[in-house]
């Protein structure tokens, strides 16, 4: 009777290359990127105005910024919401 | 700007060093205004719900460009903000007639037409504009020659 054990002559590659698979999986695990970091060119990670702790107010005109009120630079945003 | 928005507010905002304004451009049809007037509204509870409503149209603008009264009005419900409230100001003229005074002095006094563009403004007055989505560097560049 044919029984299941593995036949030593055919199956011995398999069980012998599973222990370098095994290692190898385990490199690239390693080397998978993990968090991003920040990019090289040194801006900081993206965040919803949500996510930061951000003043936010009413210009005189009725626009709305976000930001301290006296910071030294504005930035003017001209766009659509379409 | 959407991807250099995050990284600006994210860096020279949140630094203290830069203020971001909003103003809303009405050349796209009867939603340009509509959109406007739900954000607008929005920050007349809490000028903090403007930004959570302009980052919401942002994530949205494909609905936006077709969407009628009641999405404006379950946006604002989604939001939590006061419904009534929200109502009665979309449906006002007061709104209205701010946001066409703001179209009229982005046309006329400050001359801006392409969709979108930017003035940095330094603390003397200085301005430098840029056209068109810009990746966060070519803004930063401009903010830090800025600072004082």
């Amino acid at each position: 009777m044919k029984d299941n054990l593995p036949n030593s002559r055919h199956d011995a590659p398999f069980y012998l290359l599973l222990p370098v698979l095994l290692v190898l999986l385990g490199l690239l695990a390693a080397c998978a990127p993990g968090e991003p970091a920040n990019s090289t060119s040194g801006a900081p990670a993206p965040a919803e105005t949500g996510e930061l702790d951000l003043n936010t107010g009413r210009n005189p005109d009725g626009t709305f910024f976000i930001g301290d009120a006296d910071a030294p630079v504005t930035l003017t945003d001209y766009s659509d919401f379409l | 700007m959407q991807g250099a928005e995050k990284e600006i507010l994210a860096g020279p905002v949140a630094a203290g060093d830069l203020r971001l304004v909003f103003w809303p451009m009405l050349d796209l049809g009867p939603n340009s205004t509509n959109a406007a007037t739900a954000a607008f509204c929005a920050g007349e509870q809490d000028p903090a719900a403007f930004w959570r409503y302009h980052d919401t149209l942002y994530d949205n603008q494909r609905r936006v460009y077709l969407a009628d009264r009641d999405y404006f009005l379950a946006t604002a419900t989604d939001l939590g903000l006061d419904s009534e409230a929200f109502a009665t100001c979309y449906d006002s003229e007061e709104m209205h007639t701010l946001l066409e005074s703001l179209d009229q002095t982005r046309r006329t006094e400050r001359q801006v037409s392409v969709r979108p563009t930017f003035d940095i403004t330094g603390p003397s007055g200085e301005s430098e504009r840029i056209f068109g989505s810009q990746p966060f560097t070519a803004f930063d560049a401009l903010i830090q020659t800025m600072l004082p």
